[in-house]
């Protein structure tokens, strides 16, 4: 349900953790096994990803599907 | 050696077998006339300029030197061929594609059917049965193959 420019978004912390481990979009899709605009969509909040992504994406960060994708209510293209 | 992976095979053969179809198609207009010779020209330098493609696809990616280069290269293919969000796209691109081709097909059999009854182009009915058929077979091939998805998954 979501009111008039307001939804409940799915947002990540993919691009923080990604770049805490130094890495770049590039080997951080490498390592993932997607395509680096895949990985850039994701961060922008573009594309989410499916259940099956989400977890090789929190595997590879050890930790929990909910540490990295928060299911929250906020502004449609709300700045991060 | 293990994870390295080499050209394979196959495409050799496959480009050996267009090269000789296009050889054949081009010696069979050089022997012979008839109708058909545009056609075969076609297939001619589609055969042969294709089959030489991939003959020197295989020569080259086959190298010593290129072995590092071609597996780095077939990797990249591979993420982009299963990417899901790709595959999201290409899902989604097909689906308007053939929403776009049925609405096209409708409006062009209107179109043909007018020009038929203005009599500005002969033998209409043909094209304007065709069309129809096509528009029905596309509509209902549609609704089958989602019927067979939604019983497989």
């Amino acid at each position: 349900m979501s009111t008039r420019g307001e939804c409940y978004c799915l947002k990540n912390k993919v691009e923080m953790l990604r770049k805490e481990k130094g890495l770049s979009q590039e080997e951080f899709a490498k390592a993932i096994r997607v395509s680096r605009q895949t990985v850039s969509s994701i961060e922008t909040g573009k594309y989410n990803p499916s259940l099956e992504l989400a977890f090789v994406i929190s595997d590879y960060f050890g930790k929990s599907i909910e540490q990295i994708f928060v299911y929250e209510r906020g502004k449609k293209n709300e700045e991060k | 050696m293990k994870g390295v992976r080499r050209m394979k095979k196959n495409n050799f053969i496959i480009g050996l077998g267009y090269f000789i179809i296009g050889i054949a198609c081009l010696v069979f207009i050089l022997l012979y006339e008839t109708k058909l010779n545009s056609i075969l020209s076609g297939f001619a330098t589609t055969g042969i300029v294709f089959g030489a493609v991939i003959l020197w696809k295989y020569y080259y990616w086959t190298r010593p030197e290129n072995k590092d280069k071609y597996m780095e290269k077939t990797q990249s293919e591979d993420i982009e061929l299963k990417d899901e969000r790709k595959e999201r796209l290409r899902d989604k691109s097909g689906r308007y594609a053939y929403i776009l081709g049925i609405i096209v097909l409708s409006i062009s059999t209107v179109v043909f059917a007018i020009l038929g009854n203005l009599e500005i182009i002969d033998n209409s009915n043909l094209i304007v049965i065709y069309l129809s058929g096509l528009t029905i077979f596309l509509y209902i091939i549609g609704i089958i193959i989602y019927r067979y998805l939604g019983k497989k998954y």
